[in-house]
């Protein structure tokens, strides 16, 4: 599903920020993405959604070389992703019921009735059902955080992308979120996390790509608890 | 979450995709949305939406006036009593009854309205009586000058090259010698309209150009202002096409209110010019009249070419914008 052969990227002249970086993630895998700050895990999430491109090496993503990938592609790839994004990057003059509709009104493929049953459900999903018709600015950090998850996984997406989702909630949501990753996941969305929450990534023993010093080293520690996992 | 809810959610990815109907029904009511929400987007910044449509409109309103100066004048030249005359030269040679054949077939044609005959005598005593020469024929030892018919021509006969063909009709005829058409004033009259005509179309351009900058800009700040969303929109797979529609339509409902302030301000232009002008006009025996075909395609034109207009400025901005936003 996720493919990435011999993958660098520099920025400037010199700053390398991935260097010669392989690995691969199967269809319906999940896992998290972890390193120290400024390692460059937002970097390699942003290169799966052409977000930034590489400098050398191949990404195939979904079938698809991104290398390759032309301009008006890229609307196409990203649809097949949802993203959760550090900064939330939701409209703050727009309800979080039309921020969590965003995608599905796009795709120009869901009536009004099919929409807002898709919106509630994925906004229950998160917890936050009854502020439907609350102004984004007015939640606190880790509500804003949970719109963006709603805002991700509303369109049934094929890839999730999040980094550092729970890097405002507190260790009770952050469980109950990766809990609803773990809900795709298992009905076969592959699920990439960037996280730096060594604990919850312990916790939650799923194979993990760690960055260090521009390179990536998988971990894969499914095999400790990958049958509880899947109950 | 209940069993439905979680199904609404992590159920089938292509649960939304239907037939040809469906998608057709989605489509319009997309771009219905579109339509309004641009024109609410415009309504909520009431003075930038006035001042950009009336600068507009002023910019539509003066070519849109000038053609309207140009066809009336046009029809105010077919109307004028001062018509046009034509001479008709009979062969010296010709005798009485020859004279008076040729005249009841000339007098015969509808486009004649009065029709006077000068006989040589007469034609003589005219010429010795407004050149103060009394007993010229003494002088010339016979009288010179032919016999001529003056025709005035019917009001609203028609055009220049109508009165030339019938000047060369005329001149065809048995017994005629020569015609003169007095219709110089009309063909320098037709000349100072074709210029004006060009001039108006030239004036026309410039100002849709500057129509063409007024809503790129207007669009370009738009666009600007709304730079967060479109990164958004962008970042969850918006194509082009979507993000580029809601502007399209605000240049559109843009170029369509200035088209109509811009006629409003030529109607309030007309009346307090109609008094005036039907005045001068009377003067000369002429009448000021707009008929409805010409207010008709002055409006078709102005409001056709404000909404084309609006919609191409908007289009060329959002293209030259829409590159470079991308996120990040």
């Amino acid at each position: 599903m996720i493919q990435f052969n011999h993958v660098s990227k520099r920025y400037g002249a010199t700053h390398d920020i991935l260097s010669d970086v392989s690995f691969h993630l199967e269809k319906g895998e999940m896992a998290f993405l972890t390193g120290r700050s400024g390692a460059g895990k937002s970097t390699l999430l942003k290169m799966m959604a052409m977000l930034e491109r590489p400098t050398s090496g191949q990404i195939v993503v979904n079938e698809r070389q991104l290398c390759q990938m032309k301009r008006r592609h890229i609307p196409e790839l990203r649809r097949d992703i949802g993203i959760i994004f550090q900064n939330y990057k939701l409209l703050n003059d727009r309800t979080v019921f039309d921020n969590v509709a965003l995608p599905l009104i796009i795709s120009d493929a869901f009536d009004r009735r099919e929409m807002a049953r898709r919106v509630r459900a994925a906004l229950d999903m998160v917890g936050l059902l009854s502020y439907e018709s609350a102004l984004p600015m007015t939640l606190s950090g880790g509500e804003q955080q949970r719109v963006g998850i709603a805002r991700a996984v509303v369109n049934r997406p094929l890839i999730l992308l999040a980094d550092e989702p729970t890097g405002n909630l507190d260790p009770v949501l952050s469980r109950e979120i990766m809990h609803v990753f773990e809900q795709f996941n298992r009905v076969g969305v592959t699920v990439l996390v960037a996280s730096h929450d060594v604990k919850l990534i312990k916790e939650m023993a799923y194979p993990v790509l760690a960055i260090d010093q521009g390179k990536v080293v998988r971990k894969d520690l499914t095999s400790q608890s990958g049958s509880a996992r899947h109950g | 979450m209940d069993s439905r809810q979680k199904r609404d959610t992590l159920g089938a990815r292509n649960a939304g995709s239907r037939g040809f109907l469906f998608r057709m029904h989605i489509f319009v009511q997309r771009h219905l949305h579109a339509l309004f929400a641009s024109l609410g987007q415009l309504w909520r910044s009431p003075l930038a939406t006035l001042m950009t449509t009336f600068t507009m409109a002023v910019t539509l309103a003066l070519p849109a006036g000038l053609l309207l100066i140009v066809k009336s004048t046009e029809q105010v030249a077919t109307s004028w009593q001062g018509e046009p005359q034509i001479s008709v030269y009979i062969e010296p040679s010709s005798s009485e009854v020859a004279i008076k054949e040729l005249i009841a077939k000339i007098e015969a044609h509808t486009a004649v309205s009065v029709l006077e005959k000068i006989s040589p005598e007469l034609g003589l005593a005219s010429f010795s009586k407004l050149m103060e020469m009394e007993g010229v024929l003494d002088l010339l030892g016979g009288n010179p000058l032919p016999y001529v018919v003056v025709l005035k021509v019917e009001k609203g006969f028609g055009s220049s090259d109508q009165l030339a063909a019938w000047q060369a009709e005329l001149g065809a005829m048995p017994g005629v010698d020569w015609v003169q058409l007095d219709m110089a004033w009309l063909e320098r009259l037709d000349a100072i309209l074709n210029v004006f005509e060009r001039g108006v179309g030239l004036i026309a351009i410039f100002l849709a150009l500057a129509v063409l900058m007024t809503i790129g800009n207007t669009i370009r700040l738009s666009i600007l202002n709304r730079f967060e969303e479109i990164e958004v929109m962008k970042l969850v797979g918006a194509k082009d096409a979507f993000i580029r529609r809601p502007f399209l339509y605000g240049g559109f409902w843009l170029g369509l209110m200035s088209g109509v302030i811009a006629l409003l301000l030529l109607f309030v232009s007309y009346l307090l010019l109609l008094g005036p002008m039907q005045q001068v006009l009377s003067l000369y025996g002429a009448m000021f009249d707009l008929p409805f075909e010409v207010l008709a395609q002055v409006t078709f034109v102005v409001l056709s070419g404000a909404m084309l207009l609006g919609w191409l400025g908007a289009w060329l901005a959002v293209g030259r914008q829409m590159s470079r936003i991308e996120p990040s």
